[in-house]
């Protein structure tokens, strides 16, 4: 075989390997590229970014308003399926189809902090917050006007306990209900209002 | 030249098919190179394009909350009524703290910022007020905004408010 090699005069054996080696570096190429271009999840997770920047931006959008107001934001509807996850910090969402790892997920970072998910009662928003803290520590110190403030330090207490629970689990919103981003202000003994924006469903 | 033509046609060693397909090869693969270094180099500017774009974006957020009619200046007396009192403004290296609690009580986490403010007095630039805590070392964004300045009880002037943000470690 080796002899039938060497003593090859006409190329042939020279041919045949150049070919075999101009095709395994041609599959290589071609599998290379394919992998980035279709089978890499890197569009997935841009589809999801996009959607996670979507909701900070929305919420960063009613942190700087002057006056209390609510905004109604419906999640988009895709031909995937996907999660969002409101931490502390981050806004994360998640999707399940990705190729090489099948979770696939998105995070932005939120630089304020938004109260997610707060204790209500008796209604919804700003009117739900005053009526828990007034069933708590009576209507006059349910922190809805400058007559009837929220005493020192509760708020700071409730915040506490929801970064707590947030840290641990975070909240999962339901991407068929549209999620209510508030901005609302509670009265505090000792000081101004307190500025705040709550996110529900 | 048509014995050399003959030549290639006719030769059966195989030894001018390797000159021909090599270069060949050579030629697919320099451009494949090339290809990928011009998509790598797209790629990278596009990630940086949009992280830059983020970062513009937060320092115009961080901004537009700080100065809001109930964010962190107007608490502390710094704005009224929409105009920045210059003197209550101006915080001295001595006042570290006071820079370090305004930070902490201001709502915004994750990030730092200072201030900077350029104002015209009878038409003239003044050299400008910073906070003492803008580091040098970092990487920073910045955002900026027109304002009304407050020099005395007779004086407002025109100004230009910068705020200036980078990550903490």
């Amino acid at each position: 075989m080796l002899k039938f090699i060497r003593c090859d005069k006409r190329g042939d054996i020279s041919w045949l390997m150049s070919q075999i080696a101009l095709l395994i570096a041609v599959g290589i190429l071609l599998a290379s590229i394919s992998s980035l271009a279709f089978y890499s999840d890197w569009q997935k997770k841009a589809e999801i970014n996009v959607i996670a920047t979507e909701i900070v931006k929305t919420i960063n959008a009613v942190e700087v308003k002057d006056y209390p107001g609510q905004i109604k934001y419906m999640l988009p509807d895709k031909n995937y399926d996907y999660e969002v996850f409101l931490s502390t910090d981050y806004i994360i969402v998640k999707r399940y189809d990705g190729r090489i790892s099948k979770e696939i997920v998105a995070m932005k970072e939120l630089h304020t902090r938004p109260w997610i998910n707060p204790p209500m009662s008796g209604g919804k928003g700003a009117d739900g917050i005053y009526n828990y803290f007034g069933s708590i520590y009576g209507i006059r110190h349910n922190g809805a006007s400058p007559d009837s403030k929220l005493p020192a330090g509760v708020l700071e207490g409730e915040m506490e306990i929801m970064a707590n629970e947030l840290a641990k689990n975070p909240f999962k919103v339901d991407c068929e209900k549209p999620l209510y981003i508030e901005k609302i202000f509670i009265f505090v003994e000792g000081g101004n209002e307190k500025s705040l924006v709550i996110i529900y469903q | 030249m048509k014995n050399r033509l003959l030549l290639f046609i006719n030769d059966r060693k195989g030894i001018s098919e390797e000159f021909t397909s090599l270069p060949a090869l050579a030629v697919v693969m320099i451009g494949f190179a090339l290809f990928f270094t011009m998509m790598a180099g797209v790629y990278y500017q596009h990630n940086e394009r949009v992280k830059s774009l983020d970062k513009y974006e937060t320092a115009n957020f961080v901004l537009e909350k700080l100065t809001s009619t109930n964010g962190l200046l107007a608490e502390k007396g710094i704005i009224v009524g929409g105009v920045i009192d210059k003197e209550k403004f101006e915080i001295d290296g001595s006042k570290q703290h006071v820079i370090k609690t305004m930070i902490e009580e201001s709502g915004i986490v994750g990030i730092e910022f200072g201030f900077k403010l350029v104002y015209w007095e009878k038409g003239e630039k003044q050299p400008p007020i910073e906070w003492t805590n803008i580091p040098d070392n970092v990487d920073k964004a910045a955002a900026s905004k027109q304002v009304a300045v407050r020099l005395n009880d007779a004086e407002i002037v025109p100004g230009v408010l910068t705020v200036i943000i980078w990550e903490v470690d």
